[in-house]
C-alpha cells in the first residue's frame, strides 16, 4: 500500500479510534468500574432505540433525504398503542387509561409496523411525486404526528402497557436485554442488505447522482419512496421498544431524537447529501454518542453540559469528514491543489 | 399575448397568496370572537411576535442563499442570558457588573454577529454542510447558555435596555380611564422589515444573494463572491437574533436558560408560509412578514376561540404542509411556462431563445 492509500485507511475507521481514546478517557475518569459489564449493557441498551431509528434515517440520507419525521411516528404509534390496549380509566392527576377497547398486543404490533410504513410512504409520495422539500415535508409530519399524539392523549400519560407487548423492550435473555441483542441483529441485516441487495445499489445511484441513476435505468421516485417506507418501519419498531421498555406513553416520547440520529449518522460517516455511508459506519456513531452520554453520566456530569459536548462532537465529525473528502479529491487529482468538496 | 397577460395575474395572486389568507384569518376570527378584532389585542398580536419576526428576517437572508440557520434560536439565548448575567445585579441572579445598559446591547450585538461569522465562516472556507453545522451550534449554544446562567432566570434588567422589548412609544386614552399602550416594538419590528426589504430588493448585495441562493455555480461564473455574500448573510442572521434576543429579555424583563428554545420551527415555518423558498433564490421579505403575522393571528385567535392547545399544533403542521404544497405547484407552474416561452420563442425564430426566459 502506498502511504496516500494507508492515510485513506486511517481516516475511514477514524471513528473507531475516536471510540477508543474516549473509552481510555472515561477509563482514567472514573476508574475500572468504567470497564463493567453493567456499563457494556448500559451503552448498548442507550443505544438501541437510537441504533433502530438511525437505520431507518441513514438509510433515508443515503437516498439524499431526510426524515425528520420519525421522532413524530414514534409519539404518535406509542400513544395510540397504550390508548388502544389500556383498559379505559378517568383521567386523574395528568394519568389516563386507554379507549378502552383493551386490544390484544398481537393485534396492535402489526398495526404499529402498517402504521409507521404507510406514514413512511405519504413521506415518500408528498416528496417524489408533488416534488416537495424533504426537509420541511417531514419536519410539518413531524409536528402534525406530534400534535395527534396530544390530541388522542390529551398530554396524559398512559402506565401499565401489557406484559406481552413488553418482552422486545423490557425482557431479557440472560443477563442480556432482548433489546440490544434486536438491535445489534438488526445493524448486521441492514448493513448485508444495503451493501448486496439490489435495493442497496439503487440506494446508493440514487443518493449520489439521481439523474444519472435514472438515465442508467434506476426508478428514483420508487427507491426514495421505499427508503421513507423503511424509515417509517424502523420508527414503529422504536417505538414498540421504547413504549416496552418504559411500559408508560408519554406524548413527549421521542423528543429531540432526530437530531441525534442524524448526528449519529454523521458521526459515523455518512455523508447528508446522499449515495456515501454504510450502516456499520451510522452503529459506529451510536456507539460514540451512547459512551459519551454513559460516561458523562457517571461523571455526573451536568445534562446541559451533555448537550454542548454532544454539539462539539459533532462539529469535529463534520470537520474530519470534510478532511477526508479534501483528501480523496486530493490522490484522484494527483495531489493537484483541489478545491473545497461541498456537498 | 393574452396568455401572457393571464399567467401574470396568476403568478401575482400566487405570489401575494400570503395577504388573501391574513385577511381571511382576521375576518373568521373577528366573527368567530367579539374579543378579537379589538385594537388591544391587534397591538398585542404584534409585539408578541416581535423577536419571531426578527428570527424570521435573518432565516429569510439565509435561505434565499439557499442556506439554514438552525442556529438562531440558540444564538438569541445565549446573548440575551450573556447581556442580561452582565445587567443584572448579583442578587438578581446577575454577575454584579451592572454594566452600562447600552455597553450591554452592543455586547449583544458583537457577540451575535461573531456567532454568524462562526458559522460562516465553517461553512464557506471550510466546506462543512450548513445544516449539521448549525445544528451542532445550536447545541453547542444551549449547552453553554445553561452553563453560563445561574440555572434560573436572572431578573430586573434596566429600563433603557428593556426600552426597545417592552417599552412604550405613546399611550392612547381608550375612553374608559385606561389606556392602549402602543410598544416600540411593534414599530421596531415593521421597520426592520422595510429596511430588510429594501436591501434584498434595491441594492447589489440583495440581488447577489438571490443570484447566489438560485445557482451558485452561475453566480461564481459571472463573478460574485459566494464565499463573502454566505459569510455576510450569517452574520446578518446572527446580527438578527440578538436583536430578537433584546426583544424578548426587553418584554419579559428577564433572561431565562431556555429564551428562544423551540423557536426556530415556527421561524421555518412563518418563512416558507410567507413564500420563501427553501430551494433558495425566491420570495421576499414583505411575504415573510404576512407569514409572520399568520402565525400570530392563528395563535392568539386559536387561543381567544378556546381551540385546546394540543389541535392548535395539529393545524400548524397541517398549515405548513398546506403552504409547502402551493410553493411546490408554483414551482412546476412556472417551470411549464417557462419551458413554454422557450418553445414559443424559437418557433418565432428569435435570436436566442434562452435570452427571452426570466
Amino acid at each position: 500500500m502506498t502511504k496516500g492509500k494507508w492515510l485513506q485507511f486511517i481516516l475511514d475507521r477514524m471513528i473507531w479510534l475516536i471510540l477508543i481514546l474516549v473509552v481510555i478517557f472515561f477509563t482514567i475518569r472514573i476508574g475500572g468500574k468504567f470497564l463493567s459489564g453493567t456499563t457494556l449493557i448500559n451503552v448498548l441498551l442507550h443505544a438501541s432505540v437510537l441504533g433502530v431509528l438511525t437505520i431507518g434515517q441513514t438509510i433515508c440520507l443515503l437516498s439524499g433525504n431526510f426524515d425528520l419525521s420519525a421522532e413524530g411516528i414514534v409519539s404518535l404509534l406509542t400513544v395510540l398503542a397504550a390508548w388502544l390496549m389500556l383498559p379505559y380509566r378517568e383521567m386523574t392527576l395528568a394519568q389516563a387509561g386507554g379507549i378502552g377497547w383493551e386490544l390484544s398486543p398481537y393485534i396492535v404490533i402489526p398495526l404499529m409496523l402498517v402504521l409507521g410504513t404507510f406514514i413512511g410512504w405519504i413521506n415518500g409520495i408528498l416528496i417524489t411525486r408533488l416534488r416537495m422539500n424533504n426537509f420541511i415535508v417531514t419536519l410539518a409530519m413531524q409536528l402534525f404526528l406530534r400534535g395527534i399524539a396530544y390530541v388522542i392523549s390529551l398530554g396524559a400519560i398512559m402506565p401499565g402497557t401489557p406484559k406481552d407487548f413488553n418482552w422486545l423492550g423490557g425482557g431479557r435473555i440472560g443477563a442480556i436485554p432482548v433489546s440490544v441483542i434486536f438491535t445489534l441483529i438488526l445493524f448486521l441485516v441492514f448493513e448485508f442488505f444495503v451493501r448486496y441487495a439490489r435495493f442497496g445499489r439503487e440506494l446508493y445511484a440514487v443518493g449520489a447522482n439521481r439523474d444519472a441513476a435514472r438515465a442508467s435505468g434506476f426508478n428514483p421516485e420508487k427507491t426514495v419512496t421505499q427508503a421513507y417506507m423503511i424509515g417509517g418501519f424502523m420508527a414503529a419498531l422504536a417505538a414498540w421498544m421504547l413504549l416496552g421498555r418504559l411500559e408508560v406513553s408519554v406524548p413527549t416520547l421521542g423528543q429531540g431524537m432526530t437530531l441525534e440520529t442524524v448526528a449519529s449518522a454523521v458521526i459515523g460517516g455518512v455523508a447528508l447529501s446522499g449515495g456515501s455511508g454504510s450502516i456499520m459506519g451510522a452503529f459506529s456513531g451510536v456507539l460514540l454518542l451512547s459512551v459519551v452520554d454513559t460516561g458523562l453520566n457517571m461523571m455526573e456530569v451536568d445534562p446541559f453540559w451533555i448537550t454542548g459536548v454532544r454539539g462539539l462532537i459533532i462539529l469535529v465529525a463534520l470537520l474530519l469528514e470534510v478532511q477526508k473528502s479534501r483528501i480523496r479529491v486530493d490522490m484522484l487529482a494527483g495531489r493537484a491543489k483541489s478545491p473545497v468538496v461541498r456537498s | 399575448m393574452k396568455k401572457d397577460k393571464l399567467y401574470d395575474i396568476f403568478l401575482f395572486i400566487v405570489d401575494n397568496l400570503i395577504w388573501v389568507f391574513v385577511v381571511v384569518a382576521l375576518l373568521v376570527f373577528s366573527l368567530i370572537s367579539k374579543n378579537f378584532f379589538t385594537p388591544f389585542n391587534l397591538v398585542n398580536i404584534l409585539s408578541r411576535v416581535a423577536p419571531l419576526a426578527l428570527l424570521v428576517i435573518g432565516q429569510s437572508f439565509t435561505l434565499i442563499t439557499a442556506n439554514f440557520d438552525l442556529s438562531s434560536e440558540s444564538t438569541m439565548g445565549f446573548t440575551a442570558m450573556v447581556a442580561a448575567l452582565l445587567l443584572a445585579s448579583q442578587k438578581n441572579g446577575g454577575l454584579g457588573l451592572e454594566i452600562n445598559p447600552f455597553l450591554g446591547i452592543l455586547i449583544m450585538l458583537l457577540v451575535g454577529g461573531a456567532i454568524g461569522a462562526f458559522n460562516g465562516i465553517f461553512i464557506t472556507r471550510f466546506g462543512m454542510n450548513n445544516f449539521i453545522m448549525t445544528v451542532a451550534m445550536l447545541m453547542i449554544l444551549r449547552g453553554a447558555t445553561y452553563a453560563i446562567s445561574p440555572g434560573k432566570s436572572v431578573n430586573f434588567l434596566p429600563p433603557e435596555f428593556d426600552w426597545l422589548g417592552g417599552g412604550a412609544l405613546f399611550r392612547i386614552p381608550s375612553g374608559d380611564g385606561k389606556f392602549l399602550a402602543v410598544p416600540v416594538s411593534m414599530f421596531f419590528v415593521i421597520v426592520a422589515f422595510i429596511v430588510a426589504h429594501i436591501v434584498t430588493k434595491y441594492t447589489r448585495f440583495g440581488r447577489d444573494m438571490y443570484a447566489v441562493g438560485s445557482n451558485r455555480q452561475a453566480a461564481e461564473a459571472a463573478g460574485i463572491d459566494s464565499k463573502r455574500i454566505v459569510t455576510i448573510v450569517y452574520i446578518i442572521s446572527g446580527l438578527c437574533a440578538a436583536l430578537a434576543g433584546l426583544l424578548d429579555a426587553g418584554r419579559m424583563d428577564s433572561a431565562t436558560p431556555r429564551t428562544g428554545a423551540g423557536l426556530i420551527f415556527p421561524v421555518q415555518a412563518a418563512a416558507v408560509i410567507g413564500g420563501i423558498s427553501l430551494f433558495g433564490g425566491r420570495g421576499n421579505l414583505i411575504g415573510a412578514f404576512g407569514g409572520v403575522l399568520l402565525w400570530g393571528i392563528l395563535d392568539t385567535g386559536l387561543n381567544i376561540a378556546k381551540v385546546s392547545p394540543f389541535w392548535i399544533e395539529v393545524s400548524r403542521g397541517a398549515l405548513l404542509l398546506f403552504a409547502m404544497f402551493i410553493d411546490a405547484l408554483k414551482v412546476r407552474y412556472l417551470r411549464r411556462m417557462a419551458l413554454r416561452k422557450v418553445l414559443a420563442a424559437s418557433t418565432i425564430g428569435l435570436k436566442d431563445p434562452l435570452l427571452q426566459v426570466e
